[in-house]
C-alpha cells in the first residue's frame, strides 16, 4: 500500500465556427473554470448558445450560463452538498442543484434584459417579437465537471458531449444519452422545467478515469465518424502523455480551428486532465478564474488531495505516468500529504482480481471478469460510481437505451441488439469481455465483443446484495443463462456463445 | 471537404452531409403537355446551382437522392450522390399520383438509424401536378413523426391548374410559405431552381436564414400559362 497526491489540470479553448466568421456572428460557446480550496475542487463549464434565428443573444446567454454554472456548483460545493453527493443520490442533483441553476441563469438573462432592451434589428433577425418570452433569446445548453478528491461529478443539460478516458484508452460516455437529442434537437436552459433534463453522472477516483473532457456539439460534428469519441479521445490521452501537457496547451487551439472550419460551427473543448502532483501548496487560496469567452487556451493546475489509499499496482499501472515531465518512479513515491479534516477516506480497492461495475440502482456489484468462475460476487455498498450506459469500445459504440436493451454499432454502420433475457443498465469492460448489470441488480452478463453474443450469465446474490459491510460475498453460483458448460467450459474470457 | 491534420486528436474531419431530395410525381399526367419532359429539363438546370449551394456552404456536403411516384414510389436516385457527381436521369411518367407511397417511402430513410446524428436537416422538395391518389395523410404523419422528418427544410412547386395546392401547403407545414405554382416550362425551371437553392440555403445554414419572397421570380418570369 502506498499514497499519493493528485492534481487536475485543466486547458479550456474555444474556436469561432467558420459559418459564423462568414456570417458574422459571434461566438455562441463559452467556457469557465472555477477553483475552490473548500473539498479542494475545480469546476469547470462548457455552453454553447443555439444557433437558430430565434436565439439573437445566445452568445451572451453562454456566457452567462458558464458563469452562473461555476457560482452555484461552486457554493453547493462549498456548503457540502455536492460534497455528500453519492451514485445512488444522483437522481438528487436536479432538486438540488439544477433549480438554483437554471434559476439563477433566468434571473441573469432577465438583468441583462432590463438594462440591454431588445432593439428593433434583433426583433427583425429573430422574426418574432421577443419580450414575451426574453429568455428564449438567450437560449444555451451546458456542460459541467466538478473534480474534487475522490470523485468526478459530470452534468449535462442539453447536447454536446462528455466523456472519460480510462488509463488502458478506454473511452466511457458516463452521462446517460437522451433520445431526444435528435435531429439537431436539443433541451435547454430557456426551455420551462429545464432543471429536469439535467443529466448527471459521478466517476469515482478508483475509476481510472485520467482524462475528462467536455465539448461543444461542433467539436464531435467536424469528424466524419459517428464513433469520433473513440479516437479523439485516446488521441487526446496519448498527446497528453507522449508529448506533455504544454505541448497540447499550444497546440489545441490549431486543432479546434481545424474543427471550427470544416463543420463550421463553434468549437469550444475542456480537458480535465488527471495527473499526479506535487503536494499542494499550503494556505493556498480560493479563486475565481472564469474565462467565458476563452482567447488563449486556459489553464489552471491545481493539486487535489486524494485522501484515499490507493494500492500500489493501480497507481504504477493506471495513474502514475500521466505527471507532466518527470519519470514515474518519482511520483509514485510521493507520500501522501496530512488528510485535511472533514476529507473522506474512500474504501479501500478490493483485490486486484476483482473488479467492480456500478448497478443501475447504484449498488457496487464486485465481480470476477473470468468466465471460470460460474457466479460473480456482490456487494450491496455504494461506491460512488457512474452507472454506464453509453461506452466507446474498440471501435464500435454500446449503448444501453430507456427500454433496458443493449446495442452494438461499429464505426463502419453495422448495428447489432444484444439479445440478453431481461432489460440491463450499466456496463463495464473487464477481461476483454462487457460485462452488463440487469436493471433489478440481479444477473450480470458477460458479452463477447466479437460474436456480439453473450457468453456466460451470473446471478447476483441477493443475500449479498443486502449485506451492507462492504466485504465481498458469493452469491449464487449458478449461471442463470445457457447451460452450466458454457460458463463451465468457456475457460480464457472465449465463451461458446449461444 | 476532409482535412487532415498531422498529430491531431481524433480522426479524418469532414463537411456535414446535407440531403437534398427531390420527390417527383410521374403519374401518367405528366406525360400530358410536355410536363415530364419540362421537369426533366429543369432538374438538370438546378443541379448545377445546388453546386454554387454546396460551395458557398463548404461545411456542408450535398447529397443528392430522388423519389419517383406514381403508381407506388421508388427510388430514382437511391445512393446519396455528391452534388458534383450527379448526372440526372429522365424520369417517365404513368400511372397514379401515389404520394403517400412517397412519403413512407422518404421517412423511411429519415429515421434516426438511417441519418448519421452530424447530418444537417435534409432538404426536400415536392414537385407535382396533381391530387394524390392513395393515403397521403399517413404518409405524412409517418414523415412528421420522424425528427428529421419533422425537421427537413420543405418545399412544394405544383405543375399547372390542377395541382393539389392543400396537399402540397399540408406538406410544407408552415404557414409562412406557400407552394409555388409553375403554369410553364420557363416558370418551373426558376421556381424549382430557386425552391431547391433555397431549401439548400436553408438546411445548410447553421443559423437558420431569414424568409426569401419567392413571388418575385414568378413575376418576372414570362406569363404565358401553358398547364
Amino acid at each position: 500500500m502506498s499514497a499519493t497526491t493528485l492534481s487536475w489540470e485543466v486547458l479550456t479553448e474555444s474556436v469561432r465556427g467558420s459559418t459564423h466568421v462568414q456570417s458574422g456572428l459571434p461566438n455562441q460557446d463559452a467556457v469557465a473554470t472555477r477553483l475552490l480550496d473548500e473539498g479542494p475542487a475545480t469546476i469547470v463549464a462548457v455552453a454553447d448558445g443555439h444557433g437558430g434565428q430565434r436565439y439573437v443573444r445566445s452568445d451572451i446567454g453562454s456566457g452567462l450560463a458558464v458563469r452562473v454554472a461555476c457560482e452555484v456548483f461552486g457554493d453547493w460545493w462549498i456548503n457540502g452538498g455536492g460534497r455528500r453527493l453519492d451514485a445512488s443520490r444522483l437522481h438528487t442533483v436536479p432538486r438540488d442543484v439544477g433549480v438554483r441553476l437554471v434559476a439563477r441563469w433566468r434571473e441573469s438573462v432577465l438583468d441583462h434584459v432590463a438594462t440591454n432592451p431588445f432593439t428593433p434589428a434583433e426583433s427583425e433577425r429573430a422574426g418574432t417579437a421577443l419580450e414575451s418570452d426574453p429568455v428564449v433569446a438567450y437560449g444555451a445548453t451546458v456542460l459541467v465537471a466538478v473534480a474534487d478528491v475522490e470523485r468526478v461529478l459530470l452534468v449535462q443539460l442539453g447536447d454536446g458531449d462528455i466523456f472519460a478516458v480510462q488509463g488502458d484508452g478506454t473511452v466511457v460516455c458516463p452521462v446517460p444519452g437522451d433520445d431526444r437529442l435528435v435531429a439537431g434537437q436539443t433541451t435547454s436552459l430557456c426551455l420551462a422545467g429545464a432543471e429536469n433534463d439535467l443529466r448527471s453522472a459521478l466517476l469515482p477516483a478508483d475509476l481510472s478515469a485520467e482524462l475528462v473532457v467536455l465539448c461543444s456539439d461542433g467539436y464531435g460534428n467536424s469528424f466524419a465518424d459517428d464513433a469520433w469519441a473513440i479516437t479523439a479521445g485516446r488521441d487526446l490521452h496519448d498527446q497528453l502523455h507522449d508529448r506533455g501537457i504544454t505541448q497540447v496547451e499550444q497546440d489545441l487551439k490549431g486543432w479546434l480551428r481545424a474543427s471550427a472550419e470544416v463543420g463550421g460551427d463553434d468549437v469550444t473543448v475542456a480537458l480535465l486532465a488527471r495527473t499526479n502532483g506535487a503536494r499542494a501548496p499550503t494556505g493556498m487560496v480560493s479563486r475565481d478564474v472564469t474565462n467565458t469567452r476563452a482567447s488563449r487556451p486556459r489553464r489552471v493546475r491545481r493539486a487535489l488531495f486524494v485522501a484515499g489509499v490507493v494500492t500500489a499496482l493501480l497507481i504504477g499501472t493506471a495513474l502514475g505516468w500521466f505527471a507532466r515531465g518527470s519519470d514515474d518512479g518519482e511520483n509514485a513515491s510521493v507520500e501522501a500529504p496530512p488528510v485535511s479534516t472533514g476529507v473522506t477516506t474512500p474504501a479501500p480497492v478490493p483485490e486486484p482480481a476483482e473488479s467492480t461495475i456500478v448497478g443501475p440502482a447504484g449498488s457496487a456489484i464486485r465481480f470476477t471478469p473470468d468466465l471460470n468462475d460460474p457466479g460473480a460476487r456482490a456487494t450491496g455498498e455504494s461506491a460512488g460510481g457512474a452507472v454506464v450506459t453509453r461506452l466507446l469500445w474498440d471501435g464500435t459504440v454500446w449503448e444501453i437505451d430507456d427500454r433496458g436493451r443493449l446495442t452494438a454499432r461499429a464505426s463502419g454502420g453495422r448495428t447489432s441488439t444484444i439479445t440478453l433475457d431481461e432489460p440491463v443498465g450499466s456496463m463495464v469492460v473487464e477481461g476483454s469481455l462487457l460485462w452488463v448489470v440487469a436493471r433489478d441488480e440481479a444477473r450480470l452478463f458477460a458479452v463477447d465483443p466479437g460474436t456480439r453474443e453473450p457468453v456466460a450469465a451470473h446471478a447476483i446474490g441477493q443475500t449479498a446484495l443486502e449485506e451492507s459491510s462492504g466485504s465481498s460475498t458469493v452469491g449464487s453460483d449458478s449461471p442463470v443463462e445457457g447451460s452450466e458448460g458454457q460458463a463451465g467450459t468457456s475457460g480464457g474470457g472465449q465463451g461458446t456463445g449461444r | 471537404m476532409r482535412v487532415e491534420v498531422t498529430e491531431r486528436p481524433g480522426s479524418v474531419l469532414a463537411s456535414r452531409p446535407l440531403h437534398f431530395v427531390v420527390m417527383a410525381d410521374c403519374s401518367g399526367s405528366m406525360a400530358s403537355d410536355g410536363k415530364i419532359q419540362a421537369l426533366n429539363t429543369a432538374l438538370r438546370e438546378t443541379i448545377p446551382h445546388l453546386v454554387d449551394v454546396a460551395a458557398l456552404n463548404p461545411h456542408a456536403e450535398v447529397l443528392v437522392r430522388a423519389i419517383a411516384f406514381s403508381a407506388g414510389a421508388r427510388w430514382h436516385i437511391e445512393e446519396p450522390t455528391p452534388v458534383e457527381a450527379l448526372v440526372w436521369k429522365d424520369l417517365t411518367a404513368g400511372g397514379y399520383t401515389d404520394l403517400g407511397a412517397a412519403l413512407h417511402l422518404l421517412a423511411s430513410q429519415l429515421s434516426p438509424s438511417n441519418m448519421q446524428s452530424r447530418a444537417l436537416p435534409p432538404a426536400v422538395v415536392l414537385v407535382s401536378d396533381g391530387m394524390p391518389t392513395d393515403d397521403w395523410c399517413a404518409g405524412l404523419e409517418k414523415l412528421m413523426r420522424e425528427p428529421w422528418g419533422a425537421r427537413a427544410v420543405r418545399m412544394a412547386v405544383g405543375i399547372g391548374r390542377d395541382a393539389d395546392l392543400e396537399v402540397l401547403q399540408a406538406f410544407i407545414g408552415s404557414s409562412e410559405l406557400a407552394p409555388l405554382t409553375a403554369n410553364n416550362p420557363e416558370q418551373l425551371v426558376r421556381l424549382l431552381r430557386w425552391a431547391s437553392t433555397h431549401a439548400g440555403r436553408v438546411a445548410s445554414t447553421l443559423t437558420a436564414a431569414g424568409a426569401v419572397e419567392p413571388n418575385d421570380l414568378i413575376g418576372s418570369s414570362a406569363s404565358e400559362i401553358v398547364w
